[in-house]
């Protein structure tokens, strides 16, 4: 049985497109945290706003996966930020 | 290093004011720091080892008791640094005119005639003949295509200090003031390179102030400031402005960030330390995409500009993604 769990962006966590990073910090703790390569992508794509579905078709075809592995991919960078407080999880669904 | 504002009340509107955030908001007092405040002011300069006693604005001038400012901090051997904009009320002039050049600096901040007007700039060279080299030019760039050239004919009709004090506008965190932005920065390198071959050939210098950054210059151009006597400090700190109501904050550019409050037991170390600490995040980043992996920001050699261009450069988005999970 599978259930959708909706991740959105931590209120306090900003961020910032650099040369060769993306730097996400928290203004309350101002941690910080550079993500590259795949997670900056990830990033920058969920930033834009686009649907659970697109996302892992355009992971797809940037990183040249099978969907299947593509969205364990985003899964895991999402879960990730999770632990670290960079999104948090805001409702569970049926 | 700390600036004490005596004042909320400026008899200028310069487009670039780095106050605009600061002093725009309505206040209950009259804007003019209490005396007894003052003296606690002094007290906290006294125990941060402090030896300047740094007044600022608003036009600190305008203080109704700004003679008496000057001479409670004198009497606590404070060397006297005034930042104004030179239209001084007659007392606030004459009690500056009793120190001697070695007990006071006062930086006399001056725009273009074009944009402040010949009435303006006549008060102004009046403010700077009567002050001799007890006074310092200081010009803030807010657009690329500045005209500095004045400022040295200024020098030689006043006999103030031959040396200007340049700085870069920067923005409030509202961009609510005309500011510099740093796809320009290379543009007004070049001109004040150019600046400061023409300050040399009347022996004056050109200072800096903060937020300027090494790749602004080439390596040629860079080594000509230094021949020329240049002191670029490369530098973003928290300055600490004290403001009339007791609240400290990074700078006026930074005010949005927040103010700390001035008790007894704190003294300058500790409240640079806590803004240090409270901004270490947007540290990371600096004024352009390249800073934050720049070698020469790494190793400290630069500070990356101004911190309020580099917060300005953040955005917060707040995403949304919904995903599938297998449930236990």
């Amino acid at each position: 049985m599978s259930r959708t769990l909706t991740f959105c962006c931590n209120e306090a966590v900003v961020w910032v497109k650099d040369a060769e990073q993306i730097l996400v910090v928290d203004t309350q703790s101002q941690r910080h945290r550079a993500l590259r390569d795949r997670e900056a992508v990830i990033w920058e794509l969920l930033a834009v706003g686009y649907p659970h579905e697109k996302l892992v078709q355009m992971l797809s075809l940037v990183f040249s996966l099978v969907p299947a592995e593509a969205e364990r991919v985003l899964a895991e960078a999402v879960h990730r930020w999770c632990e670290e407080g960079l999104v948090c999880r805001e409702v569970d669904g049926g | 290093m700390a600036n004490l504002s005596v004042s909320a009340v400026c008899n200028q509107a310069c487009p670039y004011c780095f106050t605009h955030d600061h002093l725009a908001a309505p206040r209950a007092d009259d804007g003019f720091l209490r005396m007894e405040d003052f003296d606690a002011r002094l007290d906290f300069l006294d125990r941060s080892g402090i030896d300047q006693a740094r007044l600022l604005g608003g036009e600190p001038t305008l203080h109704p008791r700004f003679a008496e400012l000057v001479e409670r901090a004198r009497a606590r051997g404070k060397h006297i640094v005034v930042f104004t904009n030179g239209l001084m009320p007659e007392a606030a002039l004459a009690s500056l005119e009793t120190l001697a050049p070695t007990e006071c600096t006062v930086m006399v901040n001056v725009n273009h005639p074009a944009e402040a007007g010949e009435e303006v700039l006549e008060r102004q060279r009046t403010t700077l003949r009567r002050l001799g080299n007890r006074a310092l030019l200081g010009f803030n760039i807010y657009r690329v295509n500045f005209e500095p050239d004045f400022l040295l004919t200024l020098i030689a009709e006043t006999g103030c200090r031959p040396s200007v004090r340049l700085g870069l506008a920067q923005p409030c965190l509202s961009g609510g003031n005309r500011y510099i932005l740093p796809h320009q920065y290379v543009a007004i390198g070049e001109r004040i390179v150019r600046f400061a071959r023409a300050a040399a050939r009347l022996d004056a210098t050109v200072e800096f102030d903060c937020g300027f950054v090494r790749c602004m210059w080439s390596d040629a151009d860079l080594r000509t400031l230094e021949s020329l006597g240049a002191d670029i400090g490369w530098r973003c700190n928290p300055i600490l402005d004290i403001d009339i109501d007791g609240g400290v904050i990074y700078c006026y550019p930074l005010a949005r960030l927040g103010s700390l409050p001035l008790t007894e037991r704190k003294d300058a170390a500790g409240l640079r330390a806590e803004f240090e600490s409270l901004t270490q995040g947007y540290r990371q980043a600096g004024i352009f995409q390249e800073c934050s992996t720049c070698g020469l920001k790494q190793s400290g050699a630069c500070s990356g500009g101004c911190l309020a261009t580099t917060i300005r450069r953040f955005r917060h988005t707040p995403f949304r993604v919904c995903m599938r999970s297998e449930a236990s």
